[in-house]
């Protein structure tokens, strides 16, 4: 093996070092994010519960239009949460100098990995790797909530226009129905971000373990 | 004066290795000067890596790098390669 291929092993270190950076980012960006979809949903049904309270029946007669104002809370949620959680994945982290140090090949290598915090390093690929799947989970359930809103407005469309099932086992079976449908379109949608997940998952895993190596190995050289 | 608790950075100790393998023989100021460190912070480096024997200094102020100074350096390459070299990271 020679200096360039360890150089390269190095920057493929880096790039994981960034992708855990990433995954922590994105961990710390959620409570701000259920905050602000938080306050701006309760702000909005406040506003929905006062004109109630003022215009009783006449504004009831605009029920329409507040299906349009749900939609677009859901549609802003959505949209918002991807925009906050890519700008958090895109911070790097304090790995962004290594390719300039691995310019000097071995030197570089070694200012590398005297400039490592390792109880940091550590502690950041542990949290990403126990706190990814929530990511997961919030994916899949932000998915799952937009397919119930789509499919159940659907059928609701149509089960007022042609069917108008009201009770009876056939109503339990189509709602029993909708929710296989939205698992399924969900798991179409998410399926390749899914396989990902376990792949990273299973990286970090084994990341942990190099890292704890290489520093275990490099303790015994410094001594 | 003893190093006994002067503990080493391994990338500082190597550099000032390298410099002398590059230049040969050097005065202490003109090392301080290639390796980007001050002349305090060279000295004590200086005073470690002789206690070992990686390097002699004169009374006129010239460092040369012993034969042990240079296998030194060499075994922390064979080190990088043989242990960085072989992490198994996965492509992110």
């Amino acid at each position: 093996m020679s200096m360039s291929d360890v150089v390269d092993k190095v920057l493929r270190l880096r790039d994981a070092l960034e992708t855990v950076e990433g995954i922590n980012n994105k961990l710390n960006e959620l409570p701000k994010l259920f905050i602000v979809i938080l306050t701006v949903t309760v702000a909005t049904l406040g506003v929905y519960d006062t004109l109630w309270f003022m215009l009783g029946t006449v504004y009831a007669s605009l029920s329409f239009l507040w299906m349009l104002v749900i939609l677009g809370l859901i549609l802003f949620s959505l949209y918002y949460m991807a925009h906050r959680l890519d700008k958090a994945s895109e911070v790097k982290g304090p790995y962004q100098d290594w390719g300039d140090k691995l310019k000097e090949g071995a030197l570089g290598v070694l200012a590398v990995l005297e400039g490592l915090d390792w109880d940091y390093v550590e502690y950041r690929v542990n949290r990403a790797r126990s706190l990814y799947p929530i990511l997961l989970i919030i994916d899949e359930a932000v998915w799952a909530a937009l397919f119930y809103f789509i499919v159940g407005f659907a059928y609701a469309f149509l089960n007022y226009l042609l069917f108008n099932i009201t009770s009876g086992p056939l109503y339990v079976f189509t709602l029993a129905s909708l929710v296989v449908l939205v698992v399924a379109l969900t798991l179409a949608v998410t399926w390749s971000e899914l396989v990902n997940t376990f792949k990273t998952l299973w990286s970090l895993d084994s990341l942990l373990w190099e890292v704890r190596w290489l520093y275990h190995e490099y303790r015994k050289l410094q001594t | 004066m003893s190093t006994g608790s002067f503990k080493p950075n391994l990338y500082v100790l190597a550099r000032i290795i390298k410099t002398l393998m590059d230049n040969g023989v050097m005065r202490r100021t003109n090392l301080a000067q290639a390796s980007g460190l001050s002349y305090d912070k060279l000295q004590r480096y200086l005073n470690w890596m002789s206690e070992r024997g990686l390097i002699t200094m004169d009374g006129d102020g010239y460092v040369r790098l012993t034969e042990e100074g240079a296998k030194a350096y060499d075994e922390l390459v064979q080190w990088i390669i043989r242990y960085v070299g072989s992490l198994r990271l996965s492509r992110y």
